[in-house]
């Protein structure tokens, strides 16, 4: 998860916004979802994405 | 007569044409000067092991001699990456390029930089156990237990900070939260405050402000915390649920930001025994970012 302002928006990556346990995870399923002021902006599949940049 | 007429709908005109060229344009930015609108905005997504991705999923570059990667920050049109190179060198890449910082290390430890942080021309670096100010050294001292949070590295107007837990043996023996800061050359930490009767916790997240201000975000014992100025503030789970794992917070705050004034708390916690959900807490009140 990682968070970023750009002027006054809110940016947010997520990649568990409604899962099970990590233990259950079904990687291949998932996907990380980016958000702006709580409105998804994009939902691409999970590559293990760590951190996030706007600009 | 008829010339003065023309000369004051001349005169009229030129003044209509002044303010419309004044006014309109403000009118048409609704952005503070400097901030693009959303549909110019440029957004990277970082994956661990140095691909870059857009929007649309694609691979926009993939970072050379990339081993590992932690974080992307960007200034100006510029962004910079930290991570470990391949080639045993520490640095960075700036704009999809490896810059090699010249330090000579008097350590013989592995680096791992685990954070970037920028302020001016300074690139800070969280590369364990140091802070590197572009090629200059600063100790985290007595860092020997120290783990350092992923991203737990923030810069305010030249003033560094770094997060993460370290192994204490009094009154138990446990992890608890930390905050180093520069001091005389070195960095040395301090241990942030946990409840009453609690012996535990973390810190995942760091944000710094205005240059003497800085908020970690973690838990203490099993709640998600944020320590502003060092003050403790454990915050309300909207759900209330506890987990079912005993050895796991019920919630966590992994990422902080402040905008215009407020603090914006990133994590999740519990909605059912074995299933958690993002949470924000905006100020501290938590909101689900979606089920």
């Amino acid at each position: 998860m990682d968070i970023q302002a750009y002027g006054s928006d809110l940016y947010l990556l997520t990649h568990e916004y409604s899962l099970v346990h990590a233990e259950d995870y079904d990687y291949e399923a998932l996907s990380s979802v980016l958000w702006m002021n709580g409105k998804v902006v994009c939902k691409i599949p999970y590559k293990g994405m760590v951190s996030f940049a706007v600009y | 007569m008829i010339k003065n007429i023309a000369m004051k709908k001349l005169f009229t005109t030129c003044l209509l044409v002044l303010c419309a060229t004044i006014v309109l344009p403000s009118c048409q930015h609704d952005e503070p000067e400097g901030i693009k609108p959303v549909e110019e905005r440029s957004i990277l997504l970082l994956s661990g092991i140095g691909e870059i991705y857009d929007v649309d999923g694609k691979v926009t570059t993939t970072l050379p001699s990339c081993q590992a990667v932690s974080q992307i920050i960007v200034d100006g049109n510029d962004y910079f990456v930290s991570g470990s190179s391949s080639k045993d060198r520490v640095g960075y890449w700036k704009n999809g390029k490896w810059n090699t910082l010249h330090i000579d290390f008097i350590d013989d430890v592995e680096h791992w930089t685990a954070g970037i942080g920028k302020w001016d021309y300074y690139i800070f670096l969280l590369d364990y156990p140091n802070v590197l100010k572009n090629s200059g050294i600063f100790r985290l001292k007595d860092s020997e237990n120290f783990i350092a949070a992923n991203h737990g590295i923030s810069v305010s107007e030249g003033k560094c900070y770094v997060v993460g837990s370290d192994l204490v043996e009094e009154p138990v023996e446990a992890r608890v939260p930390v905050v180093y800061h520069e001091h005389k050359g070195e960095y040395v930490s301090q241990r942030l405050i946990l409840p009453k009767g609690v012996t535990h916790g973390d810190a995942w997240s760091v944000y710094a402000y205005d240059r003497d201000h800085v908020i970690v975000g973690g838990n203490a014992g099993r709640e998600p915390a944020i320590w502003v100025d060092n003050v403790l503030h454990i915050l309300h789970r909207g759900f209330g649920v506890d987990n079912a794992f005993e050895d796991i917070p019920n919630g966590i705050v992994t990422a902080i930001v402040r905008i215009d004034g407020h603090t914006f708390a990133a994590g999740h916690e519990y909605y059912e025994p074995e299933k958690k959900i993002a949470t924000v807490w905006r100020d501290g009140v938590p909101e689900q970012v979606l089920r």
